[in-house]
């Protein structure tokens, strides 16, 4: 591929009109950009995503042999909890925002979000949420420690850490409906003028469905935590039986959230591999209507199969068959959206970038864990499956070989737009062949372990189960540096390197591939229409 | 002010009014989670 | 290339055959000793055999798309869209399998909760336990039977399984899997279990039964089953509960009927004699040689050995007020327990002679200086 530099370019190096304010502060803590949002987004996350792994460290340190050699079961059981919350509240969500921030508005060709002053507000909340949530550490009791499902009465003996939680949530939350509400109100007002609902890419159509299922769901679980804690300082028996409540109805709340959660963070996976792979395999994306419909589907079903996570709570026979049922479904249009990735890349003519080998890893490994999800959507085999390695497997591969490994191929993919510079190929190669190796090393054994009897969030194991684990260790250090590794080409990329042209891709089509790189502060500030035939893909035809 | 710009105020104007939408669907949310535990008999 | 490609193949059909290979010592899920759990293992292989092959078509055309419409090897690209046809096949195929997967799921679901007889009328059961799980122990009631008693990890464990214990583990037998008192059953008996929890929630669960089940406090919940081998079967609380959520393990010993007709009237004599034990004015030494017993199998996890507990979550014994003081005071705290801590309330749990014990233990130990002796008799005068 040749990234010749044009003589636009050029001019466009030497006569910065980008207008960025100037100094630190009014830069950074007061901007309302949406491209400079999405930066500290990324960063934010980024950050958090090593934070969030030196608990993972933490975690599999202690598991590299029986016996109890480096914590206390009680530090044990923060770490995993903070792990969960940092990785889900404070990485992946947050970096799928600052995806959204960089692209939408360049992909519709808006001139920015449409609320820039809340976008700011909405970034500014989180790293107070998380130096909230964090400050519990060193705190006497220690963080929380009752798994990040939070469930009562367990999560209420954490002592005065339940306020701290309570309130991070709610911040969380807050910052994330104004995320969502901001997604919404962009794409609906916001796009050019002649760009329809079926033209836009398809990462901004998940994006749009993620957002309304943050706005449902997010409130929800401000709700339910708000009731743990007039049960913790109130008195209030919203969920303890002694006074009339009903522990189980915090785990009902619990997953009415929790269930579309997991889809609000692989939605925008999704998004991001369908953008990429067309682009690889120089070839539409096939299906872009079904795929379009599948991810409402997959939407929808999430509202309705929350109790499959409850499957050994006692439910009457009628509901667990109801909820059994409701999960299945789930299969069908997610496997149209694997099997539509799959005719794209047929009779494509690929080549194998970084962005498209995290890709393809993608497409393989979450379906992997795909394959357990229907495993364990059959209740009779749940009650084995349910709370074991099995189910950590199981989320982890769709979680971190899912949402993780689209989130690190958006940015290999857009990076070049981002920074004006291309990555170096072959060091992205080698992070992407060691990051798959060893992401598979740390989590296939823990099928092997969860179908053996281990169950999960235990500090110390019978040993029977020393050896898979000690494997599920080395895998995980090795894919802990692999990510270190990832800041230095990041870093490198972003001070230096081959400059990258406005189309950076050859195949690539989106708009945002029409700016030039890297992308100028503001863009489409004209509100003309723009070319659709240069749209990445949708009904043009 | 150009028509760029008043194009840019109707967007936003559009776009604030489907925020406060929202942000009552959100609200409308919580208050609905909240009943349901409330109202629920053991 | 095509050598590249058979060499793939192999190695695929390696992975394969050792998964296989692997089955057989543990890797797999166990087919247990009861109709349910072969249900489940029967129907997790049919479902993993399915997934193994829809995975093998799906990345089967993804591999061979990968080598064969590579841009390095001229390919080039169609520009075809969409395929209703297509579409519609693989929408349509996935829901048949679904079905076929749903219809032993459901059958098997039914067994498990809405069991019957070979007639058809709902199941008689021949034994009922209740379960509770208790911060980080089980009790187990034979309802029937009127004889109860409590399940905590074995001492060998539990010293090994400190922080900088110095014990390998792999010196110990059965380690973190192993209790003092198991619960025991009998064979080709249909038996039912009530589950619960006395402060938060535990999960019950014997992988070779086939099922695990919430111990919710305020909850009770059903579950059964009818065990075809005698043997000793393994589990563990399945459910966080706390720092010693690792440390709780189950232990089922299913013996032959004759068998546990016999262990049940040994129970029935020990109980008895213990029940006399409360009547009778015990001696300092004893009270100290049973309450330190006591002390370190149920208090030790939170209060520490030597009495320091674990600031502010587990207060410290030694030079404690309460301790100190009025036994009175002591004595209703441990009996009733404190609610939102994890202090439990010891009057259901533990016997008046082993709470009067464990009481005279605290009360005389780790520098504390009350040198009295509290009486089984005072604890069940109080208990009342």
């Amino acid at each position: 591929m040749s990234h010749d530099i044009t003589h636009d370019e050029i001019a466009h190096d030497h006569h910065d009109h980008d207008h960025k304010p100037k100094g630190f502060v009014k830069r950074w803590l007061m901007t309302t950009n949406h491209k400079d949002i999405g930066t500290l987004y990324l960063i934010f996350a980024f950050a958090m995503f090593i934070f969030g792994g030196a608990m993972a460290m933490v975690i599999r340190l202690e598991l590299f042999q029986p016996g109890l050699q480096f914590v206390e079961p009680d530090f044990f059981n923060q770490m995993t909890t903070m792990h969960a919350l940092i990785m889900v509240f404070g990485a992946v969500m947050p970096a799928f925002v600052g995806l959204a921030n960089w692209m939408i508005p360049m992909m519709i060709g808006a001139p920015d979000m449409a609320l820039p002053r809340m976008n700011n507000w909405s970034f500014w909340i989180l790293p107070f949420a998380f130096a909230i949530l964090s400050s519990t550490l060193f705190m006497d009791g220690g963080a929380p420690a009752g798994g990040w499902t939070m469930y009562p009465p367990l999560v209420l003996q954490g002592g005065h850490n339940v306020a701290y939680l309570v309130f991070a949530v709610h911040l969380m939350g807050i910052s994330s409906i104004m995320g969502a509400i901001n997604v919404i109100a962009t794409i609906m007002n916001m796009r050019a003028p002649n760009v329809g609902y079926l033209n836009m890419p398809l990462f901004v159509w998940t994006w749009l469905i993620t957002a309304f299922l943050l706005i449902a769901v997010m409130p929800v679980l401000a709700g339910a935590v708000t009731m743990l804690l007039t049960d913790r300082y109130f008195d209030t028996s919203f969920f303890n039986a002694a006074g009339g409540g009903d522990p189980v109805l915090f785990q009902h709340i619990f997953w009415f959230f929790g269930h579309p959660e997991v889809y609000i963070m692989i939605l925008p996976a999704f998004g991001v591999i369908s953008e990429i792979i067309p682009t690889f395999a120089r070839k539409p994306l096939f299906g872009y209507v079904s795929m379009v419909y599948a991810t409402a589907a997959i939407a929808f079903l999430s509202f309705i199969v929350w109790a499959h996570h409850m499957f050994s709570v006692g439910m009457p026979l009628g509901a667990e068959l109801y909820f059994m049922y409701a999960t299945m479904m789930i299969a069908v249009p997610t496997g149209v959206k694997v099997f539509n990735w799959v005719a794209t890349m047929w009779k494509g003519s690929m080549t194998f970038e970084t962005p498209m080998l995290f890709s393809l890893a993608f497409v393989i490994l979450f379906t992997i864990g795909g394959f357990s999800g229907v495993m364990m959507a059959l209740a009779p085999v749940d009650l084995q499956y349910h709370d074991t390695y099995f189910i950590v497997a199981h989320f982890h591969y769709v979680l971190v070989t899912g949402a993780v490994f689209a989130i690190i191929a958006g940015a290999y993919y857009w990076l070049p737009k981002w920074s004006g510079h291309m990555y170096n190929e072959r060091l992205g190669k080698i992070h992407f062949w060691w990051s798959t190796i060893s992401v598979n090393v740390l989590f296939f054994p823990q099928h092997f372990l969860g179908l053996a009897g281990m169950p999960r969030r235990i500090p110390d194991y019978s040993t029977q189960f020393a050896e898979f684990n000690m494997w599920s260790s080395i895998g995980g250090f090795a894919f802990g540096l692999a990510q270190v590794f990832f800041i230095y080409i990041v870093w490198k990329t972003v001070r230096g390197g081959e400059k990258a042209t406005a189309e950076v891709w050859e195949g690539a089509k989106g708009l945002e591939w029409t700016v030039p790189s890297p992308a100028p502060y503001h863009t489409f500030e004209d509100f003309g229409p723009v070319d659709l035939d240069k749209m990445a893909h949708g009904k043009t035809h | 002010m150009n028509s760029e710009e008043q194009r840019l105020q109707q967007q936003r104007k559009a776009a604030r009014k489907t925020a406060v939408v929202l942000a009552l669907v959100a609200v409308g949310f919580f208050a609905w989670a909240v009943y349901k535990v409330a109202t629920h008999a053991a | 290339m095509k050598k590249a490609q058979i060499k793939f193949m192999m190695l695929i059909a390696g992975l394969l055959a050792t998964s296989m290979a692997a089955a057989e010592y543990g890797l797999n899920l166990r087919k247990g000793v009861t109709e349910f759990s072969e249900a489940a293992y029967g129907m997790h292989m049919f479902t993993l055999w399915i997934c193994i092959v829809i995975g093998v078509v799906v990345f089967g055309a993804m591999i061979v798309s990968i080598f064969a419409h590579r841009k390095s090897k001229g390919a080039q690209a169609e520009q075809f869209t969409h395929s209703t046809k297509a579409e519609v096949i693989w929408t349509i195929i996935p829901i048949l399998i679904l079905v076929v997967i749903a219809i032993p799921a459901t059958r098997a679901l039914i067994t498990m909760e809405n069991p019957t007889d070979d007639a058809g009328k709902r199941m008689q059961f021949d034994l009922t336990i209740k379960v509770t799980g208790y911060q980080w122990k089980w009790k187990y009631d034979y309802m029937e039977e009127g004889i109860s008693f409590l399940s905590t990890l074995a001492k060998d464990s539990n010293l090994a399984r400190q922080k900088g214990s110095g014990i390998d583990p792999a010196t110990v037998e059965n380690y973190l899997l192993d209790v003092d008192n198991p619960l025991v059953i009998p064979a080709n008996t249909n038996i039912r279990f009530l589950l619960t929890a006395d402060d938060v929630i535990h999960a019950w669960w014997v992988p070779d039964f086939g099922w695990k089940r919430d111990a919710i406090p305020g909850f009770i919940n059903e579950a059964w089953t009818n065990v075809k081998t005698p043997g000793t079967y393994r589990g563990q609380c399945a459910e966080l509960c706390g720092k010693d959520h690792g440390f709780m393990p189950i232990v089922v010993e299913v013996l032959s009927q004759e068998d546990y007709a016999a262990w049940l009237a040994e129970q029935k004599g020990t109980q008895a004699v213990e029940a006399e034990m409360v009547d009778k004015e015990w001696t300092q030494a004893e009270l100290m040689a049973q309450g330190e017993e006591v002390y370190n199998t149920q208090c030790a996890t939170c209060h520490q050995a030597d009495g320091t507990g674990m600031e502010p979550a587990f207060p410290a014994l030694a030079g404690s007020e309460l301790v100190n003081g009025d036994p009175a005071a002591q004595i209703d705290l441990v009996l009733n327990g404190k609610p939102g801590t994890a202090m439990q309330a010891f009057g259901n749990l533990l016997s008046e002679s082993d709470i009067a014990a464990a009481i005279t233990y605290t009360r005389n130990s780790f520098g504390n200086t009350a040198a009295d002796a509290v009486q089984p008799a005072t604890v069940k005068s109080m208990k009342q």
